[in-house]
């Protein structure tokens, strides 16, 4: 069951230079159309300059959309009345990459915890405390958090403090954006765990921003790969790591430090160049300044986003020619 | 009622900020020195051996004795006794000016901040305006509109000086309006008030806190400064620019009547400067790493 | 090969590193035994306040400056650099030994143009003109990989991008050619496909120049691909060094087993991670015997009283743990 349908979505940033030039924009999020079923975790891979994480803010209207459609359980977000939006927040809920920065600092813990229960519903104080607690022990956490600030707690802690707050009207989708990159290793694998299990549990939609593959491998049943501000390759997480079609996807595979000693000398392909500027992308193919495989028609023409197989689609010209099995064997042995 | 400030009293000690403050030996200072004078306005009453507008023609501008600690004006009124209840009024006319500028910059601030665009530039313009006049002068203006009196120099002087607090309020908070716990605060549903109000306001309430220490002093300082030109407090009010104004004339030969109440105009001041500089660096850092 | 030793170029023996804040001594680096050989490649792998950035930076001294070293030596090319003045250590500073920090604005100052802030280390220490150095400044932003180096040798940190802005600070950092390159999270702020220019550069630099390579990571990934051997520190305490393919297929320490069994490329999808349960321990603090006994699932009495201390078990193969045995 489709819960969120995307279409043609784009955010422009004005940007002016002084008072009397023209203004110019910065293509954030540029034309990106994308579903996500219930219950499935969508993973948003892309390095900075992507777009991704406007995308995120753009979908749940956190930061108002140029143009596009965001129809969300089939009512359009854009469209929404006071009322409607204020349902809109209390079925969504977003985490943040910091978890210091995403909790207020002189709010306790019980406070952070009850607005989104003073918004939205009429509980009182006894049951407010009483789902509170609730909530803090699915995550991992106690009673003895109640009373303390953002500063008293550990990254881990604060972060599952986040989350709490993201879940605690029992959302229909969760956005996170980045929600592990602060952490130390270890305290990722906790909160990945918790995330799977409170997924499972409550029958979470998640939308998973991330730089890093490996993560979004881990916990996503789609992944769509962003460049620029478009997206360039979108399947299921299976098909991305073992027939990926886009040569940025490629390279995003071939770049990520594999932590096995033995695939030190792999072959890869070699990237070069930084991703582009938002104020003024490379026109035709937005990637094709940085592709070792970029002909004539790369420089002149956007490619689409078409259908290669089934729930696998790509924006490449050369889409059908190219293969790149061979350059990955060495990784897709370590991924199978 | 005791009970529980006891008790807060005992929270401050542990708290590690009062302990970080103690540390700052100037600040502890100001804060002793601060003590005293207050503790002299509230105790007025007792400690004061004479009325302050006790006239004694027989005692003109007598220098100070064990009677008269700090001597007698040229209407034979105590000095001390004088100088003591102006603490009240110098401490009570501050606070009510920190209070109006505060009330008056603080909103404008936060909404310039929040809102930003045409709101922002427009508050910023007011403030700005506002602010490029030359303070005295303004103030004065506004005086001679409305006439002589204490409350009138209450409101010229938070007119004058309420531009620092808002320029301060929307610099701090436009770096917060950005930072994830607001858009996470928008993403639970809480409304734009009171996101002002619970989340903006209790971040950026040290930084008004030093400034509200830190401008006491201006304020006492303008609203003697008026009272000494005469627009002030109105005799026999024992206001200190007041008496400043009053021992004008007789200052070679009875130098007391200057020299005591300018003497805790300065102490006064130097009081709330220290504390506050104090305060400011023992809130600033906490925010910081807190 | 044949029993080839190598020479040991930094012996750091016995070295006590603790911060002095408000709240008490943070033990950062709690009696520290290491020793790095010349041309090899070494990692030092750890969490957040493991203490790993704060022994490799006590290397060149340039700590914070609630930094107390209480004790120890750290030899380098036969001396104590400890005992060193500060003018004496600035002499080795950029000339035998380098730094490459995470944040490349530690080292490029915002007002002055890039040019000359790579060819500065070579006046400073060679004497050369600075016609001269800045033309081998030019030649080094060239072999690092920055386009029209000569047009950009006139240009503003700003105007760099962040990918550009580490290999100016990794020019600035060779142009002396070190024998030691310190490298303190180098890439963490990059994106990934630099990440991965950066790594090479590193590596190629290090090879063309034969220097010693000590990096300091948290990335597993980075690890494997990095490095010859590595070292793993919990807490203030160096828990186990080996050389990389033992870190990761052998690792004695059970938090190092834990730490790789974390790490999550190494699971099938949406299959729980493994995960060590509790956190770090405050360095203000730390545990009696051993650090991680509080989160160690093999803990027995003697972890709880004695501190394990950093013996060879095999060659090459250092752990601290009393319970080594168990854990093969």
């Amino acid at each position: 069951m489709r819960l969120l349908e995307v279409r043609d979505l784009k955010k422009y940033f004005e940007f002016k230079k002084g008072i009397l030039s023209k203004p110019q924009y910065i293509r954030a999020v540029d034309g990106v159309s994308f579903s996500v079923d219930r219950g499935t975790t969508l993973g948003v891979v892309g390095e900075s300059g992507s777009g991704k994480s406007t995308l995120g803010l753009t979908i749940l209207r956190l930061i108002e959309p140029t143009s596009g459609t965001i129809l969300f359980n089939g009512r359009d977000v854009i469209r929404l009345s006071e009322e409607e939006l204020k349902w809109f927040r209390r079925s969504t809920g977003i985490v943040f990459q910091d978890p210091y920065s995403s909790l207020n600092p002189r709010m306790r813990v019980k406070e952070i915890l009850e607005r989104p229960l003073k918004i939205h519903t009429d509980y009182d104080e006894k049951t407010c405390t009483e789902v509170i607690v609730k909530t803090l022990e699915e995550v991992g956490l106690s009673e003895e958090h109640l009373m303390r600030y953002p500063h008293e707690l550990s990254g881990g802690q604060q972060q599952r403090v986040a989350i709490a707050r993201a879940i605690i009207l029992r959302p229909l989708l969760v956005v996170l954006d980045e929600p592990t990159s602060s952490l130390d290793v270890s305290v990722q694998a906790q909160i990945l765990n918790l995330l799977l299990d409170l997924q499972s549990k409550h029958g979470l939609t998640y939308i998973f921003i991330t730089h890093d593959l490996l993560t979004a491998r881990h916990i996503s049943d789609y992944i769509m790969v962003m460049y620029a501000g478009k997206v360039v390759e979108y399947s299921t997480t299976r098909e991305i790591f073992t027939n990926p079609k886009h040569p940025y996807t490629v390279s995003l595979l071939s770049s990520i430090p594999i932590p096995d000693p033995k695939l030190r000398g792999r072959k890869r392909i070699e990237v070069t160049g930084e991703p582009p500027s938002p104020l003024n992308p490379p026109k035709g193919c937005r990637f094709h300044p940085r592709c070792p495989y970029a002909i004539e028609t790369c420089k002149l023409k956007e490619p689409e986003l078409l259908e290669y197989s089934k729930e696998h689609l790509v924006a490449c010209h050369r889409a059908s020619e190219l293969d790149f099995t061979e350059l990955l064997t060495d990784i897709t042995s370590f991924f199978a | 009622m005791i009970r529980l400030f006891v008790e807060k009293i005992k929270l401050l000690g542990n708290n590690e900020t009062f302990k970080l403050f103690l540390t700052y030996k100037r600040g502890v200072a100001g804060l002793i020195l601060l003590s005293l004078i207050v503790f002299l306005a509230l105790t007025a009453d007792f400690i004061t051996p004479k009325r302050f507008d006790e006239i004694d023609p027989s005692s003109r501008l007598l220098p100070p004795t064990i009677k008269y600690i700090f001597g007698t004006d040229h209407m034979g009124r105590d000095v001390f006794s004088r100088v003591v209840y102006g603490a009240r009024i110098a401490l009570w006319v501050g606070l009510l000016v920190v209070l109006v500028e505060a009330g008056i910059g603080v909103p404008l601030g936060l909404l310039g901040g929040f809102y930003g665009g045409r709101i922002d530039k427009f508050i910023s313009a007011i403030t700005d305006l506002i602010w490029a006049f030359p303070p005295i002068i303004l103030a004065l203006a506004i005086v001679t509109i409305l006439g002589p009196g204490l409350t009138n120099v209450v409101i010229a002087v938070s007119v004058i000086s309420w531009a620092p607090y808002t320029r301060v309020v929307r610099a701090k908070t436009l770096s917060i309006v950005s930072r994830e716990f607001i858009i996470a605060a928008r993403a639970i549903g809480e409304s734009s008030l009171s996101i002002i109000l619970r989340y903006i306001l209790p971040n950026i309430l040290p930084p008004i806190i030093v400034l509200a220490t830190l401008t006491i002093p201006s304020a006492i300082l303008y609203t003697t400064a008026l009272s000494f030109l005469g627009f002030g407090a109105q005799p026999p009010t024992p206001d200190w620019g007041l008496m400043l104004n009053e021992g004008r004339d007789y200052i070679f030969m009875a130098p007391w009547c200057c020299v005591f109440p300018g003497l805790f105009i300065t102490l006064t001041a130097l009081s709330f400067n220290l504390l506050g500089d104090a305060l400011r660096e023992v809130l600033d850092p906490k925010l910081r790493y807190g | 090969m044949g029993d080839f030793l190598p020479r040991t170029l930094l012996s750091i023996r016995d070295l006590r590193v603790y911060y002095e804040t408000i709240r008490g001594y943070v033990r950062a680096v709690d009696n520290v035994n290491l020793e790095i050989y010349e041309g090899e490649r070494f990692c030092l792998i750890g969490e957040t306040g493991c203490g790993k950035s704060t022994l490799a930076l006590a290397i060149p001294r340039l700590l914070p400056p609630n930094a107390r070293i209480l004790s120890g030596s750290i030899m380098f090319k036969n001396i104590d650099l400890l005992k060193l003045s500060d003018s004496e250590l600035e002499e080795i500073r950029g000339r035998d030994i380098a730094v490459v920090f995470q944040n490349p604005m530690r080292s490029l100052n915002p007002v002055l143009r890039v040019g000359p802030q790579v060819a500065e280390p070579l006046v400073a220490h060679f004497k050369t003109t600075w016609r001269e150095a800045l033309v081998s400044a030019i030649k080094q932003l060239s072999r690092v990989g920055i386009p029209d180096p000569e047009l950009r040798s006139r240009d503003y940190p700003h105007a760099f991008s962040g990918g550009m802005k580490q290999r100016a600070m990794i020019a600035m950092m060779t142009t002396c050619k070190p024998s030691l390159l310190i490298a303190d999270e180098p890439t963490t702020a990059l994106d990934v496909t630099i990440q991965a220019q950066v790594l090479k550069l590193i590596r190629e630099l290090k090879d063309e120049y034969g220097l010693t390579l000590l990096l300091i990571t948290h990335n597993f990934g980075i690890v494997a691909e990095m490095c010859d051997r590595a070292g793993v520190m919990y807490a203030g305490k160096l828990v186990e060094v080996s050389n990389v393919v033992d870190i990761f297929e052998s690792p004695l320490h059970p938090y190092t087993k834990g730490l790789i069994e974390c790490v999550v490329a190494r699971k099938k999808s949406k299959l729980r991670l493994s995960q060590i349960p509790g956190a770090p321990p405050s360095l203000i603090n730390p545990p009696e015997g051993c650090r991680f006994h509080p989160r160690c699932l093999y803990a027995n009495r003697k972890c709880v009283s004695e501190e394990p201390q950093l013996i060879e078990v095999s060659k090459g193969h250092l752990v601290a743990c009393h319970n080594y045995e168990s854990n093969r």
